[in-house]
């Protein structure tokens, strides 16, 4: 059966991106998404190059500056102002065809794993690889850690037949496909009827000339930027230019009603709020006191185990418990009702929280970049200098640093945090009111509501706190 | 429901996916390899000079500080007359620097004039020349707290 036309979301049909004269024509231009990644490629061999030869500081190497200044603040702005344009342009997919060519017997992703368990699991492990490695201040592990991109993409797609690297593998995938669910930029057909009669599908199947979807998602179904990398191999696979990009409400997944009933699915957005806290918070004093009391009190001394348990128990435990006893509430207050179920509550209300995690997200990335955004500068001119070149300037000018005054920063990132809080509050006020009427609604929306502002007070007190760039070293 | 099939292998036998792959492997590996040995190795000429950093106030807080740099020769006696820069770096990426002003030497005692911008691991870089042109080059790891 096909996608019904009633049931399937169009955004209205306001900008297309792709029908704009110039940029339009290179989007959908074949080598087009290539010529971003190419671009990246080089960013990504820099990274490589200095981060394996350059100085071992990491403020004074663009393996670390790159990544984990300039790389997480652009991505956060991106999704929130566009879409999921580092997917778009992802230097780790360029072996992806070359991949394909090895592909043993064209196996399929095992059907266990088919979910988002294993993103959320590679998050985890992640950020406790970050923290416990302290990857930020490694130019060195840093460029191991983009090696082991390449290579964990190369293999996965050498495996299997379609992208399970993408989909269902890559935490930094995992991150975006969430955040892009506020992007105001969604793939869709132009005319699904037009879906309803085509017979080759090249927009997941792909053409002689063009690969499709590699996360295999069908345009006239699509209903979520979820898993949407919007590398735009559909718009250019499909032989009827039946493809859009179109502008949407950035709240429409999180205020729709077509959000997929699936646990894992809820606790991966659920969860990823959470850690945009649980990663600001290792870097504020209190993360000292709590491992003393691990310490003292547990006896845990190790600190990869103590930010292990940390990290376990503020991104999954905790969230987890959260998630299901919301979900639990919420569900007594519909009456038990039979005709819902506790999954369906959670997935009502889990992606209510993407945008208070985005205004996190921001806060503390936005913080990064704001502070520290033209660094780059006399680093790449001091890696230059080194090579005998004296472009960008003479002497590496290391004063350079803030990209906004310092005391706007914490205004700015009280303002993404209350965004956030306010977005939540409303997308969860229209999913209860769509369901129930208003007295019923409240009740419903509480648990959640009462959720979202204790995390916002946390955000707002963390943010408020002096923050240490990094506290590893004990005095000397 | 439409169910998609695996897909299948994109033909590369162009030319220009040829290059794609010729660009990636050279973009990949060539830096790495290429870059080893290129690149200015910094080296202290003098490593029997034992250099220590005292911090007031002690221990360092974020704010105007006042850092004494201590150059002893292997004789115990204060190494005067070297011209030293010192530089602060946080641990983290993404901050400017500090530069301290450093004073005349008495007896081996540098004083220098610093400011610690925020708290938190800072790598204290002292460089510099001795009086016979030798370079004295050393770091100090340093956890600044937050204002009370």
């Amino acid at each position: 059966m096909g996608p019904s036309r009633a049931a399937v979301y169009r955004p209205q049909p306001r900008l297309d991106l792709l029908r704009t004269p110039v940029l339009g024509r290179l989007l959908k231009w074949r080598w087009g998404r290539l010529v971003f990644q190419l671009l990246l490629l080089a960013v990504a061999a820099l990274v490589l190059y200095d981060g394996f030869t350059g100085p071992e500081l990491a403020p004074a190497n663009s393996a670390t500056v790159l990544v984990w200044i300039h790389y997480r603040g652009l991505v956060i702005l991106g999704l929130l102002l566009v879409g999921n344009l580092f997917c778009s342009a992802c230097p780790f997919t360029l072996p992806r065809t070359l991949a394909r060519r090895f592909s043993l017997a064209g196996r399929r992703w095992p059907r266990r794993l088919r979910n988002k368990w294993v993103s959320l699991a590679g998050l985890l492990v992640f950020f406790w690889i970050y923290e416990s490695l302290d990857l930020w201040a490694s130019p060195w592990l840093t460029a191991w850690l983009v090696l082991a991109y390449f290579g964990g993409s190369f293999l996965l797609e050498a495996l299997f037949a379609e992208s399970p690297f993408c989909k269902y593998v890559c935490p930094l995938g995992a991150f975006n496909f969430v955040q892009s669910t506020m992007s105001p930029l969604q793939i869709t057909a132009r005319s699904p009827a037009l879906c309803l009669d085509c017979q080759g599908k090249e927009c997941v199947r792909g053409s002689a000339r063009v690969p499709g979807c590699g996360t295999e998602l069908y345009v006239p179904m699509i209903q979520s930027n979820m898993d949407c990398t919007l590398c735009l191999d559909c718009a250019r696979a499909c032989p009827y230019d039946n493809v859009a990009l179109q502008l949407r409400s950035p709240l429409y997944e999180a205020t729709s009603t077509r959000w997929p009933v699936r646990w894992d699915l809820s606790m991966l957005v659920f969860a990823l709020t959470f850690m945009a806290l649980t990663n600001a918070f290792g870097m504020v004093p209190p993360v000292y006191a709590v491992q003393a009391w691990m310490a003292g009190a547990l006896g845990v001394t190790g600190p990869a185990l103590q930010l292990l348990l940390i990290q376990g128990t503020l991104t999954l435990v905790l969230p987890g418990v959260l998630l299901w006893g919301a979900a639990w509430v919420s569900h007594r207050a519909a009456g038990g009702s039979s005709v819902t179920t506790r999954q369906a509550m959670a997935a009502r209300y889990a992606p209510t929280f993407i945008p208070l995690g985005l205004g996190f997200w921001i806060a503390h990335y936005g913080f990064h970049l704001a502070i520290g955004g033209l660094t780059i500068l006399p680093v790449l001119q001091a890696l230059l200098q080194d090579h005998g070149l004296a472009l960008l300037g003479g002497r590496p000018t290391w004063g350079m640093g803030a990209l906004l005054p310092a005391e706007v920063i914490f205004p700015l990132q009280v303002m993404a945090v209350m965004l956030g809080f306010c977005a939540a509050l409303y997308s969860q006020a229209r999913q209860a009111l769509r369901h129930a009427p208003p007295r019923l609604a409240l009740r419903q929306l509480l648990p959640w509501a009462l959720v979202a502002f204790l995390l916002t007070l946390a955000a707002l007190q963390l943010f408020n706190l002096p923050m240490e760039m990094r506290g590893t070293f004990r005095a000397t | 429901m439409f169910r998609p099939r695996p897909q299948k292998s994109v033909p590369a036998c162009d030319t220009s996916l040829r290059w794609l792959w010729i660009i990636l492997a050279a973009g990949l590996v060539l830096p790495s390899v290429a870059g080893c040995g290129l690149r200015r190795v910094e080296v202290d000429q003098a490593p029997e000079i034992d250099v220590r950093v005292l911090t007031s106030p002690t221990p360092p807080r974020v704010g105007p500080a006042e850092l004494t740099l201590e150059l002893l020769d292997p004789a115990g006696l204060g190494v005067d007359l070297a011209v030293l820069q010192v530089r602060g770096d946080m641990l983290h990426p993404g901050m400017a620097p500090v530069d301290g002003i450093v004073g005349q030497a008495v007896k081996g005692h540098y004083p220098v004039a610093f400011e610690w911008s925020m708290a938190g691991d800072w790598i204290l870089t002292v460089d510099g020349q001795l009086q016979d042109g030798r370079r004295l080059l050393r770091t100090f790891e340093l956890r600044v707290e937050p204002v009370p």
